[in-house]
């Protein structure tokens, strides 16, 4: 039984366990499950599915919500109960929540969730993809869980104690590759990692302030077991080099690393008068970490850097980080008349790492590339890195409401960002641009203007920031956005909805001269000639254009890195109920072009029949068509179809 | 010892737990309306909202005094009905936990949208949470199509399959974050919370917590990179950091010329720099 067919059975049960809520007058409970069967059937790269959309064959809940509320003020363990949970079984994610309060005694919240990570794509990684042989080298298959509880006491009171934790998990099995000599071999591992937060605190009333003080402690940790991939001793470069074989015969690495990080948050907001509003808030956190590997190879390698043949290795490395952090925010909204209002903001934020790492790599059974001067060779890299990084960011907005249909804002503001980065270069092969100091300051001016007026809205805003300076080539010197947006409902049958976007960006400083734009719109209609009856069409065209110099790594000459994507997704549905019959089906087609062009074609169709008031019945087929124009490796045909019974009261 | 001091602060302010009600009174004329608006008393009494002995609102508190609207004959003209940013003050005087999020890059707070937009306080659906109008996705693509239709690409956060919605991310009633991004606790966005082991800290950073944040390299909506990157390929994202054309001074090193990218091996520059969010062991981020 794998791990999804367990959460799907556990929370069934639990949520059909929430059906002995028991009733009694001046209560509600509203409940609603639908829960079915459905079968997955690939064509083509099924591991490519499985990294896209990943769903299977089995049970599924499709939906589930139980509300309970009391109002008669008797209850005695909950005035309010809500269950929400989906997904779980054949779907590759899925969550579960859980809120329950009683009147000024407590509110209780739980929230789990639950995700498969699946990755076996045909050209990632994969240095043999010239060779026809797929998947690549970097796969997984991995579960994500998160929980996340809170506990609230005393709700409504001037003190409120709450307590909560949060724990998110991710393990499985994957395969990598590793670089050692000169060569590089698959390896599996098995990886557990576990982050847990405990926390607590108060919220507080005090006149027209509240506010909430909580300390949280969070806590990671992380295990890693690595091994040589079965069959994979010679490397994907299975030449020799200099005239001796590469390979590894036996291969052992295991890393350990845990970082803790205490948490205080504070924040306090109310009136000052009547026309001030302010809120003020404080965060400090503190990570530190320390990591330990050890490695163990044996074989015959080749290193460049030691200038030697080798025949076995033996590392060990211990890392310690310190890695504080505060930011503080301030914002104030001033009432500056009934439909004048000026939003003020400031913040300031602080980051640094202090990391040390000492490396012992002892290099066993060398030899010279002459043959000759036997003997073990220790490599001691001591590195000490750091940085610290200050942010401040400014900004003022005035918001004019009210003035007829129309709403108007305008703002303005800056971002300065200093960054002094001391990076110790031991081992990194080619010197430069890893350290020093940089300051860059970015100014922002917006406006924008949005029309309102029965059930339609229009807006425009238009976006501009320019900045003195770039701290990596891809940083931008001045961005420029304009955007329009249409909700529009012009008969009672009719809306339509359009966005429409441009963004261009650029950065003409020396040896950069970077430059992308970006065009995006998107129409959506949605006509209901009859109350039963709705039909929605949609088309969304996307088109980007990056364009920068880069320098080819072989040959160090310039070349221009060209990345291109225009995009057009067409869509077409109806939804259509007949009596006690309700139909609904789609169809979309996304079609790529530019760098990475891709095909995606989406049938769907429903028909859902109501037996009775409470209960129905409901079949869906879905398709998916995917393709990639240059790998023709890359494509699939999936079709899902199921059966599913609702029950609601 | 520091941990020590804080938990009894906490726990001596949370022993000092005041115990002032919030509440309003459930006897301020308003079954009066259940006379007329039958069906609209019984709705809200099925919500949260209609536990009024736990403080919640009665009609009388958002549409105040309904005598002369009752004395007339029900005359729609003679009751308050708050809409827009009236509104928006009106759900605030207790939902100020809410307004504690807006902030001054919220384009929700600052134009026409308000609370009635996305919440239906008097018909609700009961399979929906938090009175939203429809579920969260098909909500908020019905403003922002743009951005609902970016999840089409091939990689990316799958919003159709149970396991996110948009507010998984970002806060609609504007976060402390850019682009109404999460803010965690700890001041962190939203990605790290459940890509909890990119976090770091790392003896060996690379961009994120140094210069940029996820965003520099991910486009988390959609992409046509599998690993949810800005360019389809993996070295051309590299490469447009780390090419030193005229030696500007800019962060980021020459890639070395043994990386020839005819082979391509080299044009997956994580093949080997598999450690690429940071590293605790290796310089050069390969593992």
């Amino acid at each position: 039984m794998n791990n999804r067919t367990i959460t799907f059975v556990a929370i069934t049960i639990l949520v059909l366990a929430g059906f002995g809520v028991p009733r009694a007058q001046a209560q509600s409970t509203h409940f609603d499950i639908e829960l079915g069967y459905q079968w997955v059937d690939v064509d083509g790269d099924e591991d490519l599915y499985r990294t896209q959309i990943n769903q299977s064959t089995g049970f599924v809940l499709k939906g589930f919500s139980l509300n309970h509320i009391n109002s008669s003020g008797d209850a005695k363990f909950a005035d309010n109960f809500r269950i929400d949970a989906s997904g779980f079984g054949g779907n590759p994610a899925g969550r579960f929540r859980l809120w329950a309060g009683l009147g000024k005694i407590y509110r209780f919240r739980l929230f789990y969730s639950q995700f498969e990570n699946f990755s076996a794509l045909p050209a990632f990684a994969n240095p043999e993809i010239d060779n026809g042989v797929t998947p690549g080298q970097h796969t997984w298959n991995r579960d994500r869980q998160t929980l996340d509880v809170e506990l609230e006491l005393l709700p409504n009171r001037v003190v409120t104690p709450l307590i909560g934790y949060r724990r998110n998990v991710i393990d499985g099995p994957r395969q990598t590759t590793y670089r050692v000599g000169q060569n590089e071999y698959r390896l599996s591992s098995d990886l557990e990692e576990t982050e847990q937060e405990i926390y607590a605190g108060i919220t507080f009333k005090a006149g027209s302030f509240f506010g909430t003080l909580i300390q949280g402690w969070r806590e990671y940790e992380a295990k890693d077991r690595l091994s040589l991939a079965p069959g994979e001793h010679f490397g994907n470069i299975g030449v020799p080099i200099l005239g001796v074989d590469q390979n590894i015969d036996d291969f052992s690495r295991s890393m350990t690393s845990t970082a803790e990080t205490p948490v205080t948050t504070a924040n306090v907001q109310g009136k000052i008068g009547d026309q001030v509003d302010v809120a003020l808030s404080y965060v400090r956190a503190d990570l530190e970490g320390e990591a330990s590997s050890s490695e163990m190879l044996s074989g015959s390698l080749v290193s460049f850097r030691i200038n030697r043949f080798f025949q076995g290795l033996d590392q060990t490395v211990s890392s310690r980080t310190d890695n504080p952090y505060w930011r503080a925010e301030g914002r104030f909204k001033v009432h500056l008349g009934e439909s004048v209002r000026l939003d003020l903001g400031l913040e300031e934020n602080h980051r640094s790492l202090e990391g040390w790492s000492l490396i012992s790599t002892l290099y066993l059974d060398t030899l010279n590339f002459g043959g000759h001067d036997p003997q073990d060779i220790q490599d001691l890299v001591n590195a000490h890195n750091g940085y610290e990084r200050d942010d401040q960011i400014v900004t003022g907005r005035l918001n004019v409401d009210n003035l007829g249909p129309m709403v108007l804002w305008a703002e303005a503001g800056y971002k300065k960002t200093d960054l002094r980065l001391s990076q110790d270069v031991s081992q990194i092969v080619t010197p430069g641009g890893q350290q020093g100091i940089y300051d860059r300051t970015t100014n922002i001016l917006g406006a924008g203007a949005a029309l309102v007026f029965n059930k339609s809205r229009f807006s425009v805003d238009i976006n501009n920031e320019s900045a003195d300076d770039v701290i990596v080539r891809t940083d931008f010197d001045n961005r420029l956005r304009m955007r329009a947006r249409i909700d529009f409902t012009p008969a009672k049958w009719l809306r339509i909805l359009g966005t429409a976007e441009y963004i261009d960006t650029s950065n003409g400083s020396s040896g950069v001269g970077y430059n992308a734009t970006t065009d995006h719109y998107a129409v959506d209609l949605n006509i209901e000639p009859t109350e039963n009856l709705s039909f929605r069409l949609a088309w969304d065209d996307y088109s980007t254009d990056t364009r920068m110099p880069i320098l080819i790594p072989q040959t160090l000459s310039p070349a221009e890195s060209i990345f291109s994507e225009n995009g057009t997704l067409l869509e077409g549905g109806l939804l259509w109920r007949i009596s006690v019959v309700t139909l609904d089906l789609g169809y979309s087609t996304f079609d790529n072009e530019g760098t990475f062009e891709f095909d995606m074609k989406r049938a769907f169709f429903r028909i859902g029949v109501d037996v009775t008031d409470h209960w129905a019945i409901s079949a869906d087929y879905e398709n998916n068509d995917y393709s990639e124009k240059v790998l023709e490796l890359a494509q699939y045909d999936a079709t899902r179809y199921g059966v599913y019974l609702r029950w609601h009261r | 010892m520091k941990k020590s001091i804080r938990l009894l602060v906490l726990v001596g302010l949370c022993l000092f737990a005041g115990v002032v009600p919030y509440a309003q009174s459930d006897d301020d004329g308003s079954e009066d309306c259940a006379m007329c608006h039958e069906e609209v008393a019984a709705a809200m009494a099925e919500t949260i909202h209609g536990i009024t002995k736990r403080g919640a609102p009665s009609c009388v508190a958002c549409h105040g005094d309904g005598a002369a609207h009752m004395d007339e004959g029900g005359d729609p003209s003679l009751i308050s009905k708050p809409t827009g940013t009236a509104g928006v003050q009106l759900c605030l005087e207790c939902h100020g936990q809410t307004q504690a999020m807006f902030s001054v890059r919220s384009a929700h707070a600052d134009t026409s949208i308000d609370c009635n937009a996305c919440h239906s306080i008097h018909n609700p659906d009961h399979g929906r949470r938090a009175l939203l109008k429809e579920d969260t996705n098909p909500l908020c693509a019905s403003c922002h199509a743009g951005q609902a239709n970016s999840f089409r690409r091939p990689y990316g956060h799958r919003l159709d399959l149970g396991g996110l919605d948009c507010a998984s991310c970002h806060d609609p009633h504007a976060g402390a974050g850019e682009r109404s991004l999460r803010v965690n606790r700890a001041g962190e966005g939203p990605c790290v919370d459940c890509h909890a082991e990119k976090r770091g800290p790392f003896a060996f950073p690379h961009v994120s917590g140094v210069t940029g944040d996820c965003m520099s390299c991910h486009q988390p909506h959609g992409s046509t990179n599998p690993m949810a990157l800005t360019r389809s390929n993996v070295s051309q994202l590299c490469l447009e950091c780390h090419s030193r054309i005229v030696p500007p001074d800019t962060l980021g090193s020459q890639t070395p010329s043994s990386h020839n990218l005819r082979d391509p091996r080299y044009r997956n520059c994580t093949t080997c720099h598999v450690a690429i969010h940071g590293s605790n062991t290796s310089p050069a981020l390969l593992k």
